[in-house]
Protein backbone atom coordinates (compact mmCIF):
# COMPACT_ATOMS: atom_id res chain seq x y z
CA UNK A 1 0.00 0.00 0.00
CA UNK A 2 2.76 2.22 0.45
CA UNK A 3 4.69 1.90 -2.35
CA UNK A 4 1.21 2.54 -4.65
CA UNK A 5 1.03 5.85 -2.41
CA UNK A 6 4.47 6.92 -2.77
CA UNK A 7 4.26 6.39 -6.79
CA UNK A 8 1.34 8.44 -7.04
CA UNK A 9 3.61 11.45 -4.87
CA UNK A 10 6.04 10.60 -7.53
CA UNK A 11 3.87 11.08 -10.33
CA UNK A 12 2.90 14.60 -9.23
CA UNK A 13 6.29 15.90 -9.79
CA UNK A 14 6.31 17.10 -13.35
CA UNK A 15 9.61 15.88 -14.57
CA UNK A 16 8.44 12.36 -13.36
CA UNK A 17 5.09 12.36 -15.14
CA UNK A 18 6.54 13.50 -18.29
CA UNK A 19 9.16 11.12 -18.00
CA UNK A 20 6.23 8.13 -17.31
CA UNK A 21 3.99 9.74 -20.03
CA UNK A 22 6.68 9.61 -22.78
CA UNK A 23 7.85 6.12 -21.57
CA UNK A 24 4.42 4.28 -21.62
CA UNK A 25 2.36 6.33 -24.42
CA UNK A 26 3.65 4.49 -27.13
CA UNK A 27 2.75 1.08 -25.46
CA UNK A 28 -0.52 1.98 -24.82
CA UNK A 29 -1.33 3.33 -28.39
CA UNK A 30 0.13 0.13 -29.56
CA UNK A 31 -1.60 -2.28 -27.52
CA UNK A 32 -5.07 -0.07 -28.87
CA UNK A 33 -4.18 -0.33 -32.59
CA UNK A 34 -3.44 -3.97 -32.82
CA UNK A 35 -6.67 -4.53 -30.72
CA UNK A 36 -8.66 -2.29 -33.14
CA UNK A 37 -7.29 -4.42 -36.01
CA UNK A 38 -8.29 -7.35 -34.74
CA UNK A 39 -11.40 -5.90 -34.08
CA UNK A 40 -12.00 -4.10 -37.36
CA UNK A 41 -11.26 -6.97 -39.19
CA UNK A 42 -13.68 -9.11 -37.48
CA UNK A 43 -16.13 -6.79 -37.66
CA UNK A 44 -15.84 -5.85 -41.56
CA UNK A 45 -15.05 -9.69 -42.49
CA UNK A 46 -15.80 -12.56 -39.96
CA UNK A 47 -19.67 -11.33 -38.72
CA UNK A 48 -22.40 -12.28 -40.64
CA UNK A 49 -24.59 -10.07 -42.24
CA UNK A 50 -27.42 -8.81 -40.09
CA UNK A 51 -30.52 -10.45 -40.62
CA UNK A 52 -32.66 -7.22 -40.80
CA UNK A 53 -30.01 -4.07 -41.51
CA UNK A 54 -27.67 -6.15 -43.96
CA UNK A 55 -24.19 -4.98 -43.71
CA UNK A 56 -24.25 -1.56 -42.52
CA UNK A 57 -24.74 -2.65 -39.10
CA UNK A 58 -21.16 -3.00 -38.99
CA UNK A 59 -20.90 0.23 -38.24
CA UNK A 60 -22.10 -0.54 -34.68
CA UNK A 61 -18.76 -1.70 -33.68
CA UNK A 62 -17.12 1.63 -34.01
CA UNK A 63 -20.20 3.53 -33.00
CA UNK A 64 -20.74 2.23 -29.87
CA UNK A 65 -17.37 1.83 -28.31
CA UNK A 66 -17.06 5.69 -29.18
CA UNK A 67 -20.67 6.17 -27.89
CA UNK A 68 -19.62 4.38 -24.52
CA UNK A 69 -16.34 6.66 -24.25
CA UNK A 70 -17.70 9.51 -24.42
CA UNK A 71 -19.64 9.40 -21.72
CA UNK A 72 -17.01 7.38 -19.72
CA UNK A 73 -14.59 10.37 -20.67
CA UNK A 74 -17.10 13.26 -19.46
CA UNK A 75 -17.20 10.93 -16.35
CA UNK A 76 -13.86 10.70 -15.92
CA UNK A 77 -13.39 14.06 -16.53
CA UNK A 78 -15.23 15.22 -13.83
CA UNK A 79 -14.23 13.04 -11.04
CA UNK A 80 -10.58 14.33 -12.14
CA UNK A 81 -11.85 18.04 -11.60
CA UNK A 82 -13.58 16.92 -8.32
CA UNK A 83 -9.98 15.88 -7.38
CA UNK A 84 -8.23 18.48 -8.48
CA UNK A 85 -10.95 21.26 -6.77
CA UNK A 86 -10.99 19.58 -3.43
CA UNK A 87 -7.25 18.15 -2.83
CA UNK A 88 -6.12 21.49 -5.07
CA UNK A 89 -4.03 18.51 -6.76
CA UNK A 90 -2.36 19.85 -10.00
CA UNK A 91 -1.57 17.12 -11.80
CA UNK A 92 -5.51 15.82 -11.40
CA UNK A 93 -6.18 19.47 -13.13
CA UNK A 94 -3.92 19.29 -16.22
CA UNK A 95 -5.60 15.67 -16.60
CA UNK A 96 -8.95 17.02 -16.10
CA UNK A 97 -8.39 19.12 -19.04
CA UNK A 98 -6.55 16.87 -21.06
CA UNK A 99 -9.95 14.67 -21.07
CA UNK A 100 -12.19 17.19 -22.89
CA UNK A 101 -10.54 17.22 -26.34
CA UNK A 102 -10.23 13.40 -26.35
CA UNK A 103 -14.18 13.19 -25.11
CA UNK A 104 -15.36 15.63 -27.90
CA UNK A 105 -13.34 13.21 -30.34
CA UNK A 106 -15.48 10.31 -29.55
CA UNK A 107 -18.67 12.12 -29.45
CA UNK A 108 -17.67 13.46 -32.58
CA UNK A 109 -17.26 10.31 -34.21
CA UNK A 110 -20.54 8.44 -32.45
CA UNK A 111 -22.35 11.34 -34.14
CA UNK A 112 -20.92 11.04 -37.36
CA UNK A 113 -20.98 7.51 -37.40
CA UNK A 114 -24.32 7.41 -35.60
CA UNK A 115 -25.73 10.02 -38.33
CA UNK A 116 -23.90 7.55 -41.25
CA UNK A 117 -25.65 4.51 -40.25
CA UNK A 118 -29.08 6.38 -39.78
CA UNK A 119 -29.19 7.04 -43.44
CA UNK A 120 -29.84 4.46 -44.93
CA UNK A 121 -32.05 3.44 -41.95
CA UNK A 122 -34.24 6.91 -41.95
CA UNK A 123 -33.88 8.60 -45.36
CA UNK A 124 -32.26 11.39 -43.98
CA UNK A 125 -28.60 11.99 -42.48
CA UNK A 126 -30.21 13.44 -39.20
CA UNK A 127 -33.84 12.01 -37.42
CA UNK A 128 -33.40 13.51 -34.10
CA UNK A 129 -33.25 10.10 -32.56
CA UNK A 130 -33.30 10.15 -28.60
CA UNK A 131 -29.62 9.02 -28.25
CA UNK A 132 -28.18 10.90 -30.86
CA UNK A 133 -29.62 14.34 -29.31
CA UNK A 134 -28.39 13.41 -25.75
CA UNK A 135 -24.97 12.70 -27.71
CA UNK A 136 -25.21 16.42 -29.29
CA UNK A 137 -26.17 18.01 -25.98
CA UNK A 138 -23.25 16.27 -24.72
CA UNK A 139 -20.21 17.61 -27.38
CA UNK A 140 -22.15 21.24 -26.34
CA UNK A 141 -20.86 20.18 -22.79
CA UNK A 142 -17.26 19.45 -24.41
CA UNK A 143 -17.34 22.52 -26.45
CA UNK A 144 -18.40 24.53 -23.23
CA UNK A 145 -15.50 22.74 -20.82
CA UNK A 146 -12.64 23.44 -23.64
CA UNK A 147 -13.46 27.09 -24.64
CA UNK A 148 -14.15 28.07 -20.80
CA UNK A 149 -10.47 26.48 -20.15
CA UNK A 150 -9.32 28.56 -23.34
CA UNK A 151 -10.66 31.68 -22.01
CA UNK A 152 -9.07 32.14 -18.69
CA UNK A 153 -5.27 33.06 -18.74
CA UNK A 154 -4.41 31.70 -15.64
CA UNK A 155 -4.22 28.13 -16.58
CA UNK A 156 -4.48 26.58 -13.08
CA UNK A 157 -7.82 28.81 -12.53
CA UNK A 158 -9.13 28.04 -16.22
CA UNK A 159 -9.15 24.37 -15.04
CA UNK A 160 -10.77 24.75 -11.99
CA UNK A 161 -13.12 26.99 -13.84
CA UNK A 162 -13.70 24.74 -16.26
CA UNK A 163 -13.58 22.12 -14.14
CA UNK A 164 -16.47 23.08 -11.84
CA UNK A 165 -18.45 23.42 -15.17
CA UNK A 166 -17.68 19.78 -16.02
CA UNK A 167 -18.91 18.43 -12.62
CA UNK A 168 -22.05 20.60 -13.04
CA UNK A 169 -22.76 19.16 -16.30
CA UNK A 170 -22.17 15.48 -15.23
CA UNK A 171 -25.21 16.25 -12.45
CA UNK A 172 -27.26 17.18 -15.58
CA UNK A 173 -26.38 14.52 -18.03
CA UNK A 174 -28.58 11.99 -16.89
CA UNK A 175 -31.25 14.63 -16.69
CA UNK A 176 -31.19 15.32 -19.86
CA UNK A 177 -30.78 12.31 -21.22
CA UNK A 178 -34.19 11.33 -19.76
CA UNK A 179 -36.00 14.60 -20.94
CA UNK A 180 -34.45 14.08 -24.43
CA UNK A 181 -36.69 10.55 -23.90
CA UNK A 182 -39.49 12.26 -22.75
CA UNK A 183 -39.22 14.63 -25.84
CA UNK A 184 -38.65 11.34 -28.31
CA UNK A 185 -41.48 9.58 -27.06
CA UNK A 186 -43.84 13.07 -26.39
CA UNK A 187 -43.62 13.80 -30.36
CA UNK A 188 -43.10 10.94 -32.14
CA UNK A 189 -44.01 7.96 -30.16
CA UNK A 190 -42.16 5.02 -31.00
CA UNK A 191 -39.07 5.12 -33.34
CA UNK A 192 -37.47 1.89 -34.56
CA UNK A 193 -33.92 2.85 -32.16
CA UNK A 194 -30.94 3.11 -33.97
CA UNK A 195 -29.45 -0.05 -33.21
CA UNK A 196 -32.47 -2.15 -33.96
CA UNK A 197 -34.47 -4.94 -32.84
CA UNK A 198 -31.94 -7.80 -33.98
CA UNK A 199 -30.26 -9.26 -30.67
CA UNK A 200 -26.46 -9.07 -30.33
CA UNK A 201 -25.72 -12.67 -31.54
CA UNK A 202 -22.66 -14.23 -30.23
CA UNK A 203 -20.10 -13.99 -32.51
CA UNK A 204 -20.91 -9.90 -32.90
CA UNK A 205 -20.28 -9.80 -29.07
CA UNK A 206 -16.32 -10.85 -29.51
CA UNK A 207 -15.62 -8.21 -32.02
CA UNK A 208 -17.48 -5.50 -29.94
CA UNK A 209 -15.37 -6.05 -27.04
CA UNK A 210 -12.41 -5.85 -28.66
CA UNK A 211 -12.99 -2.23 -29.97
CA UNK A 212 -14.01 -1.41 -26.75
CA UNK A 213 -10.69 -2.31 -24.97
CA UNK A 214 -8.75 -0.99 -27.78
CA UNK A 215 -11.10 2.71 -27.88
CA UNK A 216 -10.34 2.74 -23.86
CA UNK A 217 -6.81 1.79 -24.07
CA UNK A 218 -6.77 4.84 -26.60
CA UNK A 219 -8.38 7.05 -24.09
CA UNK A 220 -5.20 6.28 -21.73
CA UNK A 221 -2.97 6.76 -24.62
CA UNK A 222 -3.83 10.33 -25.19
CA UNK A 223 -4.46 10.90 -21.87
CA UNK A 224 -0.95 10.40 -21.09
CA UNK A 225 0.10 12.44 -24.78
CA UNK A 226 -2.06 15.45 -24.22
CA UNK A 227 -1.32 15.75 -20.39
CA UNK A 228 2.35 15.70 -21.09
CA UNK A 229 2.42 18.20 -23.36
CA UNK A 230 0.11 20.12 -21.40
CA UNK A 231 2.59 20.04 -18.64
CA UNK A 232 5.31 20.97 -20.44
CA UNK A 233 3.40 23.84 -21.54
CA UNK A 234 3.11 25.04 -18.17
CA UNK A 235 6.67 24.62 -17.17
CA UNK A 236 8.30 25.67 -20.66
CA UNK A 237 10.51 27.99 -18.63
CA UNK A 238 11.76 25.46 -15.87
CA UNK A 239 15.15 23.79 -15.49
CA UNK A 240 14.03 19.94 -16.68
CA UNK A 241 12.09 21.08 -19.00
CA UNK A 242 14.94 22.83 -20.68
CA UNK A 243 16.85 20.14 -19.78
CA UNK A 244 14.53 17.57 -21.84
CA UNK A 245 14.14 19.77 -24.89
CA UNK A 246 18.24 19.77 -25.39
CA UNK A 247 18.64 16.80 -24.57
CA UNK A 248 15.76 15.55 -27.24
CA UNK A 249 18.21 17.37 -30.13
CA UNK A 250 21.36 15.76 -29.03
CA UNK A 251 19.29 12.90 -29.64
CA UNK A 252 19.26 13.84 -33.15
CA UNK A 253 15.33 14.72 -32.50
CA UNK A 254 15.06 18.13 -33.54
CA UNK B 1 -20.96 46.18 14.89
CA UNK B 2 -22.58 43.27 15.53
CA UNK B 3 -23.19 40.95 12.23
CA UNK B 4 -26.72 41.42 10.99
CA UNK B 5 -29.20 39.01 10.83
CA UNK B 6 -29.66 36.53 8.19
CA UNK B 7 -33.10 38.19 6.90
CA UNK B 8 -32.33 41.25 7.44
CA UNK B 9 -29.17 40.50 5.23
CA UNK B 10 -31.51 39.16 2.53
CA UNK B 11 -33.63 41.99 2.76
CA UNK B 12 -31.22 44.77 2.38
CA UNK B 13 -29.68 42.84 -0.64
CA UNK B 14 -33.24 42.35 -2.03
CA UNK B 15 -33.67 46.15 -1.89
CA UNK B 16 -30.50 47.32 -3.07
CA UNK B 17 -30.72 45.18 -6.68
CA UNK B 18 -34.36 46.12 -6.85
CA UNK B 19 -33.09 49.51 -6.49
CA UNK B 20 -30.33 49.00 -9.00
CA UNK B 21 -32.55 47.57 -11.61
CA UNK B 22 -35.01 50.46 -11.19
CA UNK B 23 -32.07 52.92 -11.54
CA UNK B 24 -31.48 51.22 -14.99
CA UNK B 25 -35.10 50.19 -16.08
CA UNK B 26 -33.60 50.58 -19.62
CA UNK B 27 -31.47 47.49 -19.57
CA UNK B 28 -33.93 45.97 -17.09
CA UNK B 29 -35.87 45.89 -19.52
CA UNK B 30 -34.32 44.98 -22.69
CA UNK B 31 -34.61 41.50 -22.17
CA UNK B 32 -38.50 41.75 -21.65
CA UNK B 33 -38.06 43.50 -25.12
CA UNK B 34 -36.00 41.27 -27.36
CA UNK B 35 -38.56 38.19 -26.20
CA UNK B 36 -41.52 40.17 -27.71
CA UNK B 37 -39.35 40.60 -30.49
CA UNK B 38 -38.55 36.96 -31.16
CA UNK B 39 -42.24 36.37 -30.59
CA UNK B 40 -42.98 38.72 -33.55
CA UNK B 41 -40.29 37.05 -36.00
CA UNK B 42 -41.76 33.72 -35.86
CA UNK B 43 -45.19 34.87 -38.36
CA UNK B 44 -42.88 36.64 -40.16
CA UNK B 45 -40.78 34.10 -40.73
CA UNK B 46 -43.78 31.48 -40.90
CA UNK B 47 -46.68 33.19 -42.43
CA UNK B 48 -49.52 34.56 -40.61
CA UNK B 49 -51.41 31.61 -41.14
CA UNK B 50 -53.46 30.62 -38.19
CA UNK B 51 -53.40 27.19 -37.38
CA UNK B 52 -49.58 26.81 -38.55
CA UNK B 53 -48.73 29.72 -35.65
CA UNK B 54 -51.20 27.97 -33.15
CA UNK B 55 -49.19 25.09 -33.22
CA UNK B 56 -46.11 26.33 -32.62
CA UNK B 57 -46.86 29.07 -30.52
CA UNK B 58 -46.06 27.65 -26.89
CA UNK B 59 -42.59 26.41 -28.21
CA UNK B 60 -41.59 29.68 -29.45
CA UNK B 61 -43.15 31.55 -26.27
CA UNK B 62 -40.60 29.03 -24.23
CA UNK B 63 -37.50 30.20 -26.57
CA UNK B 64 -38.45 33.73 -26.68
CA UNK B 65 -38.39 33.37 -22.97
CA UNK B 66 -34.99 31.15 -23.03
CA UNK B 67 -33.20 33.81 -25.31
CA UNK B 68 -34.39 36.38 -23.00
CA UNK B 69 -32.99 35.00 -19.73
CA UNK B 70 -29.96 33.99 -21.29
CA UNK B 71 -30.17 38.32 -22.36
CA UNK B 72 -29.60 39.25 -18.78
CA UNK B 73 -27.25 36.53 -17.54
CA UNK B 74 -24.05 38.67 -18.51
CA UNK B 75 -24.46 41.65 -16.87
CA UNK B 76 -25.87 40.02 -13.54
CA UNK B 77 -22.47 40.08 -12.13
CA UNK B 78 -20.43 41.91 -14.10
CA UNK B 79 -20.90 45.31 -12.50
CA UNK B 80 -20.26 43.89 -9.17
CA UNK B 81 -17.34 42.23 -9.69
CA UNK B 82 -16.43 45.18 -12.08
CA UNK B 83 -16.27 47.68 -8.35
CA UNK B 84 -15.47 45.21 -6.06
CA UNK B 85 -18.50 45.14 -4.49
CA UNK B 86 -18.68 41.30 -5.37
CA UNK B 87 -15.48 40.59 -2.98
CA UNK B 88 -16.98 42.78 -0.65
CA UNK B 89 -19.47 40.29 -0.53
CA UNK B 90 -17.17 37.66 -0.06
CA UNK B 91 -16.31 38.46 2.53
CA UNK B 92 -19.26 39.67 4.44
CA UNK B 93 -20.20 37.95 7.61
CA UNK B 94 -23.47 36.46 5.72
CA UNK B 95 -23.24 33.34 3.67
CA UNK B 96 -21.91 34.34 -0.17
CA UNK B 97 -24.75 31.81 -1.06
CA UNK B 98 -27.84 33.91 0.73
CA UNK B 99 -26.56 37.09 -0.73
CA UNK B 100 -26.42 35.35 -4.41
CA UNK B 101 -29.88 33.71 -3.79
CA UNK B 102 -31.37 37.18 -3.25
CA UNK B 103 -29.74 38.35 -6.49
CA UNK B 104 -31.36 35.53 -8.17
CA UNK B 105 -34.55 36.12 -6.90
CA UNK B 106 -34.27 40.15 -7.72
CA UNK B 107 -32.91 38.94 -10.93
CA UNK B 108 -36.17 36.99 -12.00
CA UNK B 109 -38.54 39.79 -10.31
CA UNK B 110 -37.04 42.08 -12.74
CA UNK B 111 -36.05 39.79 -15.86
CA UNK B 112 -38.62 36.81 -16.04
CA UNK B 113 -42.07 38.09 -13.91
CA UNK B 114 -42.88 40.87 -16.28
CA UNK B 115 -42.61 38.15 -19.46
CA UNK B 116 -44.62 36.06 -17.26
CA UNK B 117 -47.36 38.90 -17.37
CA UNK B 118 -46.85 39.67 -20.99
CA UNK B 119 -47.43 36.08 -21.59
CA UNK B 120 -50.96 36.43 -22.72
CA UNK B 121 -50.29 38.98 -24.67
CA UNK B 122 -47.22 37.02 -26.60
CA UNK B 123 -50.23 34.12 -26.94
CA UNK B 124 -52.63 36.48 -28.44
CA UNK B 125 -49.66 37.19 -30.87
CA UNK B 126 -49.59 33.58 -31.98
CA UNK B 127 -53.07 32.17 -31.71
CA UNK B 128 -52.36 30.24 -28.74
CA UNK B 129 -55.83 28.73 -28.18
CA UNK B 130 -57.32 29.74 -24.67
CA UNK B 131 -57.29 26.05 -22.75
CA UNK B 132 -53.51 26.20 -23.27
CA UNK B 133 -52.81 29.67 -21.58
CA UNK B 134 -52.98 28.13 -18.35
CA UNK B 135 -50.37 25.11 -19.09
CA UNK B 136 -48.46 27.87 -20.42
CA UNK B 137 -48.11 30.46 -17.65
CA UNK B 138 -48.18 27.42 -15.23
CA UNK B 139 -44.65 26.26 -16.81
CA UNK B 140 -43.06 29.85 -17.40
CA UNK B 141 -44.06 30.06 -13.43
CA UNK B 142 -41.96 27.33 -12.48
CA UNK B 143 -39.28 27.20 -15.54
CA UNK B 144 -38.01 30.63 -15.42
CA UNK B 145 -37.45 30.48 -12.14
CA UNK B 146 -35.10 27.34 -12.87
CA UNK B 147 -33.52 29.12 -15.90
CA UNK B 148 -32.27 31.68 -13.53
CA UNK B 149 -30.78 29.80 -11.48
CA UNK B 150 -29.16 27.32 -13.68
CA UNK B 151 -27.65 30.45 -15.72
CA UNK B 152 -27.02 32.45 -12.48
CA UNK B 153 -24.25 29.43 -11.85
CA UNK B 154 -22.90 29.27 -14.82
CA UNK B 155 -22.55 33.17 -15.11
CA UNK B 156 -20.58 32.91 -11.50
CA UNK B 157 -18.01 30.71 -13.39
CA UNK B 158 -17.41 33.76 -15.63
CA UNK B 159 -17.49 36.00 -13.57
CA UNK B 160 -13.71 36.54 -13.63
CA UNK B 161 -13.10 37.06 -17.86
CA UNK B 162 -13.31 40.39 -19.46
CA UNK B 163 -16.48 40.10 -22.26
CA UNK B 164 -17.39 36.44 -22.45
CA UNK B 165 -19.41 37.09 -25.76
CA UNK B 166 -21.02 33.90 -26.96
CA UNK B 167 -19.41 31.94 -23.93
CA UNK B 168 -22.04 32.47 -21.88
CA UNK B 169 -24.74 31.41 -23.53
CA UNK B 170 -22.81 28.28 -25.05
CA UNK B 171 -21.85 27.09 -21.39
CA UNK B 172 -26.25 27.45 -20.42
CA UNK B 173 -27.86 25.71 -22.86
CA UNK B 174 -26.60 22.51 -22.16
CA UNK B 175 -28.06 23.13 -18.72
CA UNK B 176 -31.09 24.84 -20.27
CA UNK B 177 -32.21 21.90 -22.23
CA UNK B 178 -34.51 19.93 -19.86
CA UNK B 179 -36.18 22.62 -18.68
CA UNK B 180 -36.93 23.73 -22.04
CA UNK B 181 -38.00 19.91 -22.77
CA UNK B 182 -40.22 19.82 -20.25
CA UNK B 183 -41.61 23.48 -20.02
CA UNK B 184 -42.48 23.60 -24.09
CA UNK B 185 -43.50 20.03 -23.40
CA UNK B 186 -46.20 20.16 -21.22
CA UNK B 187 -47.73 22.68 -23.31
CA UNK B 188 -47.29 20.91 -26.59
CA UNK B 189 -48.77 17.88 -24.72
CA UNK B 190 -51.73 19.77 -22.85
CA UNK B 191 -52.34 20.24 -26.58
CA UNK B 192 -52.36 16.69 -27.70
CA UNK B 193 -54.90 16.10 -25.32
CA UNK B 194 -52.61 14.12 -22.65
CA UNK B 195 -51.50 14.64 -18.93
CA UNK B 196 -49.52 18.03 -18.77
CA UNK B 197 -49.02 18.27 -15.04
CA UNK B 198 -46.74 15.53 -14.81
CA UNK B 199 -43.75 17.07 -16.66
CA UNK B 200 -44.52 20.87 -14.84
CA UNK B 201 -44.04 18.77 -11.27
CA UNK B 202 -40.89 16.93 -12.73
CA UNK B 203 -39.73 20.99 -13.10
CA UNK B 204 -41.39 21.76 -9.69
CA UNK B 205 -38.81 19.20 -8.48
CA UNK B 206 -36.05 20.63 -9.81
CA UNK B 207 -36.95 23.48 -8.97
CA UNK B 208 -37.10 23.14 -5.39
CA UNK B 209 -33.55 21.33 -5.68
CA UNK B 210 -32.15 24.14 -7.83
CA UNK B 211 -33.48 26.51 -4.90
CA UNK B 212 -31.34 24.81 -2.50
CA UNK B 213 -28.24 24.10 -4.32
CA UNK B 214 -27.73 26.60 -6.95
CA UNK B 215 -26.90 29.29 -4.65
CA UNK B 216 -24.42 27.14 -2.98
CA UNK B 217 -22.95 26.01 -6.17
CA UNK B 218 -22.88 29.81 -7.07
CA UNK B 219 -21.09 30.80 -4.25
CA UNK B 220 -18.68 28.13 -4.68
CA UNK B 221 -17.98 29.11 -8.42
CA UNK B 222 -17.38 32.73 -7.18
CA UNK B 223 -14.68 31.75 -5.36
CA UNK B 224 -12.83 29.45 -7.69
CA UNK B 225 -13.56 32.15 -10.89
CA UNK B 226 -12.12 34.96 -9.22
CA UNK B 227 -8.05 35.59 -9.03
CA UNK C 1 -28.60 -1.59 -51.30
CA UNK C 2 -25.14 -0.94 -50.80
CA UNK C 3 -23.56 0.19 -47.90
CA UNK C 4 -20.53 0.06 -48.52
CA UNK C 5 -20.24 3.81 -49.29
CA UNK C 6 -21.98 4.53 -46.24
CA UNK C 7 -19.30 1.67 -44.51
CA UNK C 8 -15.91 3.16 -45.86
CA UNK C 9 -17.18 6.60 -44.94
CA UNK C 10 -18.11 5.84 -41.47
CA UNK C 11 -14.95 4.42 -41.01
CA UNK C 12 -12.95 6.66 -42.51
CA UNK C 13 -14.63 9.18 -40.32
CA UNK C 14 -13.33 7.48 -37.46
CA UNK C 15 -9.97 6.83 -38.56
CA UNK C 16 -9.47 10.77 -39.37
CA UNK C 17 -10.60 11.72 -36.23
CA UNK C 18 -8.78 9.17 -34.09
CA UNK C 19 -5.39 10.18 -36.26
CA UNK C 20 -6.23 13.55 -35.41
CA UNK C 21 -6.60 12.84 -31.53
CA UNK C 22 -3.28 11.03 -31.75
CA UNK C 23 -1.31 13.41 -33.92
CA UNK C 24 -2.39 16.94 -32.65
CA UNK C 25 -0.84 17.00 -28.86
CA UNK C 26 2.42 14.97 -30.37
CA UNK C 27 2.75 17.13 -32.70
CA UNK C 28 2.80 20.51 -30.19
CA UNK C 29 4.95 18.73 -27.67
CA UNK C 30 7.48 18.38 -30.93
CA UNK C 31 6.77 22.39 -31.81
CA UNK C 32 7.09 23.29 -27.85
CA UNK C 33 10.44 21.46 -27.48
CA UNK C 34 11.79 23.52 -30.05
CA UNK C 35 10.66 26.50 -28.98
CA UNK C 36 12.23 26.14 -25.28
CA UNK C 37 15.23 24.75 -26.63
CA UNK C 38 15.39 27.96 -29.27
CA UNK C 39 14.44 30.20 -26.30
CA UNK C 40 17.34 28.19 -23.89
CA UNK C 41 19.77 29.08 -26.71
CA UNK C 42 18.84 32.90 -27.26
CA UNK C 43 19.37 33.27 -23.42
CA UNK C 44 22.81 31.88 -23.27
CA UNK C 45 23.88 33.84 -26.05
CA UNK C 46 25.17 33.51 -29.77
CA UNK C 47 28.57 31.88 -28.78
CA UNK C 48 27.26 29.44 -26.65
CA UNK C 49 24.47 27.23 -29.05
CA UNK C 50 23.44 24.03 -28.75
CA UNK C 51 25.83 22.63 -25.64
CA UNK C 52 24.49 19.76 -24.16
CA UNK C 53 21.91 19.77 -21.49
CA UNK C 54 23.04 21.48 -18.09
CA UNK C 55 21.04 22.14 -15.21
CA UNK C 56 20.80 25.82 -13.70
CA UNK C 57 21.24 27.26 -16.54
CA UNK C 58 21.99 31.03 -16.38
CA UNK C 59 19.24 33.04 -17.44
Amino acid sequence: MNRIVLWFHQLGSPPTFHRYATRWMPWYFGASLLLLAVGVWAALFRVPADYQQGDSYRILFIHVPCAWMSLFVYVTMAVQAAIALVWRIKLCEILAMACAPIGAAFTVITLATGSIWGRPMWGTWWDWDPRLTSELVLLFLYIGVIALDASIEDRRRGARVAGFLAMIGLVNLPIIHYSVQWWNSLHQGSTISLMGKSKMDASMILPLAFTVAAMQLWFVGSLLSRARTMLLEREAGKAWARDIAVHDSTRGNA
Amino acid sequence: MSAPTLPRAAAAMLARDLRLAWSRRGDTLQPLLFAVLVVALFPLALGSERARLAMLAPGAIWVAALLASLQGLDALFRSDAEDGSLEQQLLAPVPLSLLLACRMFAHWLTGSLPLILIAPLLAQLLFLPDHLLVPLLLSLLVGTPLLVLLGSTVAALTVGLRRSGMLLPLLALPLYVPVLVFGAGSVMAAAQGQDWLGAVLLLAAGLTLALVLAPLAAAAAIRIALP
Amino acid sequence: MTYLSYIVAAYAVFAVVLAWDGMSPWLKHHRLLRAIRQKAARAQGPANVAGAGSAGATE
